[in-house]
């Protein structure tokens, strides 16, 4: 069989071929949800920004250039998308905090997060270390140690250099494992 | 416990559990494609509407710069000649007085007794020649 690469996929979206389309959404579906569900720890979410990353590829599909970047391009789309969310609903926090403060009296732990921490699964405590990665150190760590990705292609992705991709996926290592060590036991699990 | 190390983050994240796309995934994209209408336009086309738009943008500015300049133009004559008919009448009226002050001899009276008046005449004085007036006293420096 025929591997038909994303760009001649892409080509054929042009030109009006809508299998090619659900092909290249087959292809990349699963990763990007992947992705998007350890960025944004709500796998619902999580998809909802892959639909909507697919959308505007569709839409802007006439500006694509055939550069054999479309997964770049793609995450790219998506990482933007959960970027102006985080914004957004950080915008509605701090307005619903200002209004909700003094009503809630808890500490801003939920109990099944208490709960979580109780168990102490190193799982659990990773998700919630990776969720407090700021976004600009979460993204590439995620796409470089969990997707497997090259420097080159997470800063087509973030729009930086090659450089400012290395440091920041040492920098959210370096957060991380600070955030991991008082639960680690060596690696057992 | 051992010290935790960075390169023990990376395959701590591959333990991560993944996930998955709904089965339901491409269908519900697909489905979404023939509600919502397609904002991308060719480039060519939009390059146009780009162009028509500078252009009627610039066409209502240019009108509107020029209606302005014309009006300050005209309230501007307007007041130019406001102004002249102003001066017109000032002159006539200037004249007027000219004329009548022209009949009236320079001469004042000064005082005097019952049988002598001490009058100024001003002709007189500026016929003759050299003539000028000597304050009462002044300082010559």
């Amino acid at each position: 069989m025929v591997m038909v690469g994303d760009d001649a996929l892409m080509l054929r979206t042009q030109a009006g071929d809508r299998d090619a389309f659900a092909a290249l959404i087959d292809r990349h579906k699963h990763k990007l949800v992947n992705y998007l569900t350890a960025m944004a720890r709500d796998r619902d979410r999580a998809e909802e920004i892959a639909q909507d990353a697919f959308l505007k590829v569709f839409q802007h599909r006439d500006v694509y250039e055939e550069r054999g970047q479309f997964a770049p391009y793609l995450y790219r789309i998506a990482t933007n998308l959960l970027r102006s969310e985080d914004r957004k609903s950080r915008r509605r926090e701090v307005l619903l905090g200002m209004f909700s403060a003094r009503r809630n009296g808890h500490n801003g732990v939920r109990p099944s997060q208490e709960a979580q921490l109780l168990h102490g699964e190193l799982c659990g405590h990773l998700e919630r270390a990776i969720a407090a990665l700021p976004l600009r150190f979460r993204s590439p760590l995620l796409l470089r140690e969990i997707e497997g990705w090259s420097y080159r292609d997470i800063a087509s992705v973030l729009d930086c250099r090659e450089g400012t991709v290395k440091s920041r996926v040492h920098r959210g290592r370096e957060k991380l494992r600070t955030l991991l060590t008082p639960y680690w036991n060596g690696g057992r699990t | 416990m051992s010290t935790m190390r960075d390169e023990d983050v990376g395959p701590l994240l591959k333990e991560l559990p993944r996930h998955q796309a709904s089965s339901d995934f491409t269908e519900r994209v697909m489905g979404r494609l023939d509600h919502e209408p397609s904002r991308s336009r060719p480039p060519r086309r939009r390059l146009a509407w780009v162009a028509a738009a500078v252009l009627v943008v610039g066409t209502v500015a240019f009108t509107s710069h020029t209606l302005r300049q014309r009006e300050e133009r005209r309230l501007a004559e307007t007041r130019l000649e406001e102004m002249r008919r102003e001066y017109r009448a000032l002159e006539a009226e200037l004249e007027q007085l000219r004329s009548l002050t022209s009949d009236v001899e320079p001469v004042l009276e000064l005082g005097g007794t019952d049988e002598l008046d001490f009058i100024f005449d001003g002709r007189r004085f500026a016929e003759r020649s050299g003539a000028r007036a000597e304050p009462v006293s002044h300082t010559t420096r």
